[in-house]
């Protein structure tokens, strides 16, 4: 029974012809990826499993048949690992090895991985970061960003300064794109810089004199007069929708924009100006994904054995590049 | 300024084809090539590899050195390969240069570059390999020119998924050009097995033209005429 299975993956031809098919495949699948980007758009974002039972569609059945293949070559990889190390072939053994880790790393990561995007950090909150497979969030909150303008306005050089609530321990540390910071088991990545709007500042002035009232999505705004709630602002704050209920609770609504006018209980009143209190916030992304650091090992040990075998074959034995010269095949 | 190397490169490069030049003249192409790099790695702060124009003139420069380490007499090979550059030079003389030495910060990084050039010597050697085919060099020629090609693919795969981990936060991305990427990479480690099965040259000769339709596919095809994410 051994030596039959030995036949059918120790068979080289075979391998060979599994490795096309499975080109094939992802030909198709790349196509189809392209052609329906929204139905794949959120793949890499839960594990893939995960994904497959709550997309069941056909055009999934490339990514079927891909496994059902990679299954072949990793039995097939495993015997070629034996046979080498049995011919004490201990390159080839390592890259072979290697191959089989990147393959049940890739497994793991299916089964487990996961990517939650687009959290705001805003500058001197305490954010709290829920995650799918922990009760415990993730407690953060940005101290300071800093950035360099450049070419057209983007902002380049980007360090937020952030504080991470590890229980009764405050971590100081520096968050740069190109650079995740790894809390627990998760990786957090810097993806964007944004403002927040924390309020609007409007400055009304009356007969009693000016005053300013400050408008937030939570927060509503009493005088003796009236009581305002902020409804809504356009893109640069020029005009802003607010919500009125004065002391006889009636209640209207109105859009406020610079010199504009509204009474309230006979009393007259100018907007003199609408500022709004922006500040600094980040987008970041937390990735947790349990076989990274083995998908890194396995695939730099592959990438060392090849450049061994590599220099094995090219610089130690000093065969040539070159076609060998009517000499060299007469020899 | 930077067309200007691409045109002494190029005039010398068709000089090169019709008539039997002397040492001296097989040089400038690649120096010419050589200073364009060192010129745009000092303008940029960084090793230039964004665009077309510059992958183009690095892909140019890449056949240039893996050629000048080849002891080969076959004339057809090297005037298929001057050939191949001349068409590479031709197209990136009319691709744009890039007008402005701005790095995002997502680019800014080591790996970038590392994976940008390691990724278009791999596509050299592919191409060598597919002349080799054409000029009817020997099999041991077209395999090891295939094997290295596959080294290199593998360096820059590596460096293309930490860099991708780090700065989006996968190493894979299903977009069409990282599983074109995959494609090639499962394929020529599929040439690279044909090594230890008997009937191998014709199935090595056919592979490998397949292979380069494969290359040509997936930087020119996905890389300029599909939309996606992944740059060239």
């Amino acid at each position: 029974m051994i030596n039959m299975l030995k036949k059918i993956f120790l068979n080289t031809k075979a391998a060979i012809y599994v490795l096309i098919l499975i080109c094939l495949f992802c030909i198709i699948g790349a196509f189809i990826v392209y052609l329906n980007p929204e139905g794949y758009e959120k793949i890499y974002l839960k594990p893939l499993i995960l994904w497959l039972l709550e997309n069941k569609r056909f055009d999934t059945f490339w990514i079927y048949i891909s496994v059902i293949l990679f299954l072949f070559v990793a039995i097939s990889t495993f015997f070629c690992f034996l046979n080498d190390l049995k011919r004490r072939r201990i390159i080839i053994a390592i890259m072979h090895v290697s191959v089989l880790f990147v393959l049940l790393a890739h497994l793991i990561s299916s089964l487990k991985s996961f990517k939650s995007t687009d959290h705001l950090l805003i500058q001197d909150e305490i954010n709290n970061i829920f995650l799918p497979n922990n009760n415990i969030p993730i407690k953060i909150s940005l101290k300071q960003l800093n950035f360099d303008s450049a070419f057209k306005g983007i902002p380049v050089n980007i360090i937020g300064r952030i504080h991470i609530f590890e229980g009764n321990e405050i971590k100081d540390v520096q968050l740069k794109i190109n650079h995740p910071l790894k809390i627990r088991d998760y990786h957090i990545l810097l993806k964007d810089i944004t403002g927040f709007i924390k309020h609007i500042n409007i400055n009304l002035s009356s007969s009693r004199g000016n005053e300013i009232v400050t408008l937030s999505e939570k927060n509503v705004y009493k005088n003796k007069n009236f009581s305002m709630m902020f409804v809504a602002a356009n893109d640069n704050f020029s005009m802003v929708k607010v919500e009125i209920l004065d002391n006889k609770k009636n209640t209207f609504q109105t859009i406020l924009k610079t010199n504009s006018t509204f009474s309230i209980n006979n009393e007259n009143y100018t907007v003199v100006s609408i500022s709004p209190m922006i500040v600094p916030a980040i987008i970041v992304d937390v990735i947790y994904d349990p076989s990274i650091y083995m998908i890194f090992i396995a695939s730099s040990a592959f990438t060392v054995a090849i450049i061994v075998q590599a220099l094995k074959r090219f610089v130690f034995t000093r065969k040539s590049l070159s076609s060998p010269s009517e000499k060299d095949y007469n020899s | 300024m930077e067309k200007a190397f691409i045109v002494i490169a190029l005039c010398f490069n068709i000089y090169k084809i019709f008539f039997d030049t002397k040492k001296f003249f097989d040089f400038i192409p690649f120096f010419s090539l050589l200073a364009l790099k060192v010129y745009n790695s000092y303008r940029y702060g960084h090793f230039p590899v964004t665009g077309l124009f510059e992958t183009l003139s690095f892909l140019a420069f890449s056949i240039m050195l893996i050629n000048f380490f080849f002891k080969e007499t076959n004339k057809k090979y090297f005037f298929l390969s001057n050939i191949l550059i001349t068409i590479i030079l031709s197209f990136c003389l009319m691709a744009p240069t890039n007008k402005s030495p701005f790095t995002p910060d997502a680019l800014n990084t080591f790996l970038f570059p590392l994976h940008v050039a390691f990724s278009f010597l791999s596509y050299a050697f592919f191409s060598l390999a597919f002349i080799g085919v054409l000029s009817r060099c020997n099999e041991d020629k077209i395999f090891n020119l295939n094997y290295l090609g596959f080294l290199t693919f593998t360096i820059g795969l590596w460096t293309g998924g930490i860099w991708a981990f780090k700065a989006w936060g996968a190493y894979f991305l299903y977009s069409i050009k990282e599983i074109f990427s995959f494609t090639l990479w499962v394929y020529y480690a599929a040439i690279i097995h044909l090594k230890f099965i008997k009937e191998r040259e014709k199935l090595l000769k056919i592979t490998t033209i397949i292979g380069f339709i494969l290359v040509v596919f997936t930087y020119i095809g996905i890389g300029i005429f599909m939309k996606n994410t992944h740059s060239l």
